[in-house]
């Protein structure tokens, strides 16, 4: 029996100070994680994947050979996912994807795009999350409900913990959420807002009309009273360090990238009174890392085209769901993520009628359909690499147990080398 | 059969995120993306209780779920986990920003 140390490949937050008791081979107990990192480790059964090709089983070297001919022989094929596997992988993918002048797209696609739409447009005025633990006395929660989706977010750095600037923790923070339920993280705020569905974009232009001294005749904006957001504007101005952090209830309602401009705008203005910042909560543990490394590779965070041998870059055109939804795409290879589970089904259900290569990690919906299913090792799991926290802090993937299958970026180099072989 | 109209927000919730890693093909996971949660006051109104089976649909597609009281919800708003059975009702169009519009879905619940 032996304790190893790892990070947590789950979310954006991945926590690396998890303890993993492990003896032959098998996990006994997963110290210092939450319940879905327990769930995650102690679930973990790689002996249970083969390669298959149209659902029978084959061995690895003919699933990589069938994988290899499908993108030889496409016209518009497709890279997506990308976000739950090591930078590594990642950056071989993007080789993968220029070399066959194909698209390639991450998660972020249906995540944080628009926010990274509002950041090309307006900054992004950010901290680490250990500056928010060490000197936070305002949070706002806008928008996400970390209890539930970054279970540990607020114990390890936005509300309890006690911090160099902050030696009272939670007591000497006021925390705000601002959400259209009264999520388990309303619930353990000292204000909670409750907004109406797609309303975000005028509630932040009344707090920045209120912030400038403006004085409106109104009662309440986004079912919100006037009075309210006085009070927080107040908040916002007086404390020493305030931090919004925001989730998919910006993102995916109306307004989308207005939405998240509208917010930075705000921090932005409140820059002028204290120190304020934004960042947001990112959900698969490495889709931060996609959006660097496809930026450090080819100067775009995701929706990339190479069929002209040159980087292109257009979110609407060349993002994911809008490819499937027109049928435009004749070929696929997903990595890292679970479309059929996770797009909306009028986009999804085209992957059905084009050939389409899955890597994964774990039985998922994509897999079942696929033409060509390829197990390979869990990143953060069976290998080591590196993948990027919510907040652009780069941190170390460790292995903790064996696994039988190669690693995503072994795949992508197997078929590479094939297709370089023509 | 009667019908109620209805905004359809979808998210995470941490049952959806602790079943996934049990494996998406578990009872857990079937049953909590399969769920709808409907606020204590719509719920007296339609007259729903906890586990019955309501039918939502809407342009993109329908489906059967089971009814789960939710304190935290405000009238005429349901919330499901995101999963395959949320995505039949949530329209793939992205206004050209690649991102489909997963809360506040126009959805009809239908009931028995």
């Amino acid at each position: 029996m032996e304790t190893i140390s790892a990070t947590c490949p789950f979310c954006g937050c991945l926590c690396d100070d998890i303890q993993i008791v492990v003896e032959n081979g098998k996990v006994l107990e997963v110290k210092n994680g939450c319940s879905i990192s327990k769930t995650l480790f102690t679930h973990h059964d790689p002996d249970d994947l083969v390669p298959q090709i149209e659902g029978k089983k084959t061995s690895l070297e003919e699933a990589l050979d069938r994988a290899t001919s499908i993108i030889r022989q496409a016209r518009f094929p497709l890279v997506f996912g990308l976000s739950m596997t090591s930078c590594e992988a990642q950056r071989k993918a993007v080789e993968l994807a220029e070399f066959i002048g194909g698209n390639i797209d991450s998660t972020s696609t249906f995540c944080h795009g628009p926010t990274t739409l509002a950041m090309q447009s307006v900054g992004e005025p950010t901290c680490t999350l250990g500056e928010i633990k060490n000197r936070a006395d305002l949070v706002v929660f806008w928008g996400c409900n970390p209890v539930e989706a970054h279970p540990r977010h607020i114990a390890r750095y936005s509300v309890s913990p006690k911090g160099l600037f902050n030696p009272a923790g939670r007591r000497g923070r006021t925390v705000v959420t601002v959400d259209v339920r009264a999520t388990p993280t309303a619930r353990v705020s000292d204000i909670f807002l409750q907004i109406q569905p797609h309303k975000d974009y005028e509630v932040f232009e009344v707090l920045r009309a209120l912030l400038k001294g403006k004085d409106l005749r109104i009662d309440s904006v986004g079912g919100i009273p006037l009075d309210a957001l006085k009070d927080l504007v107040n908040k916002m101005k007086s404390c020493k360090f305030g931090i919004i952090l925001f989730g998919m209830g910006l993102t995916m309602t109306r307004g989308r990238h207005l939405n998240i401009e509208a917010a930075i705008s705000l921090v932005r203005d409140l820059n002028q009174f204290t120190k304020f910042l934004i960042i947001p909560m990112r959900g698969h543990y490495n889709v931060t890392g996609a959006d660097a490394v496809l930026t450090w590779q080819t100067g775009y965070p995701y929706a990339l085209n190479f069929s002209r041998g040159y980087p292109q870059y257009n979110p609407g055109e060349f993002t994911t769901v809008d490819l499937l939804r027109r049928k435009e795409v004749d070929a696929a290879l997903i990595l890292a993520s679970d479309p059929m589970a996770s797009l909306p089904r009028q986009a999804s259900s085209y992957l059905e009628e084009i050939p389409f290569v899955v890597l994964d990690c774990r039985k998922s919906y994509s897999a079942s359909f696929a033409t060509v299913f390829i197990p390979v090792a869990a990143s953060g799991v069976s290998i080591s690499g590196t993948a990027y926290r919510m907040d652009g802090v780069p941190v170390l993937l460790k292995r903790v147990l064996d696994s039988p299958h190669p690693t995503d970026e072994q795949v992508l180099d197997g078929i590479l080398k094939r297709l370089r072989q023509r | 059969m009667k019908s109620w109209k209805f905004l359809l927000i979808t998210g995470r919730s941490l049952k959806q995120g602790q079943a996934a890693e049990q494996g998406k093909f578990s009872p857990e996971y079937i049953n909590e993306t399969t769920t709808v949660e409907i606020g204590k006051e719509d719920a007296e109104k339609l007259g729903l209780s906890d586990g019955m089976e309501v039918k939502l649909k809407n342009t993109c597609g329908e489906g059967i779920f089971h009814v789960r009281i939710s304190q935290g919800l405000p009238s005429g708003i349901l919330f499901i986990p995101y999963g395959p059975s949320a995505n039949l009702l949530i329209p793939a169009e992205t206004e050209g920003t690649g991102m489909p519009g997963c809360k506040g879905i126009d959805v009809e619940l239908l009931k028995e």
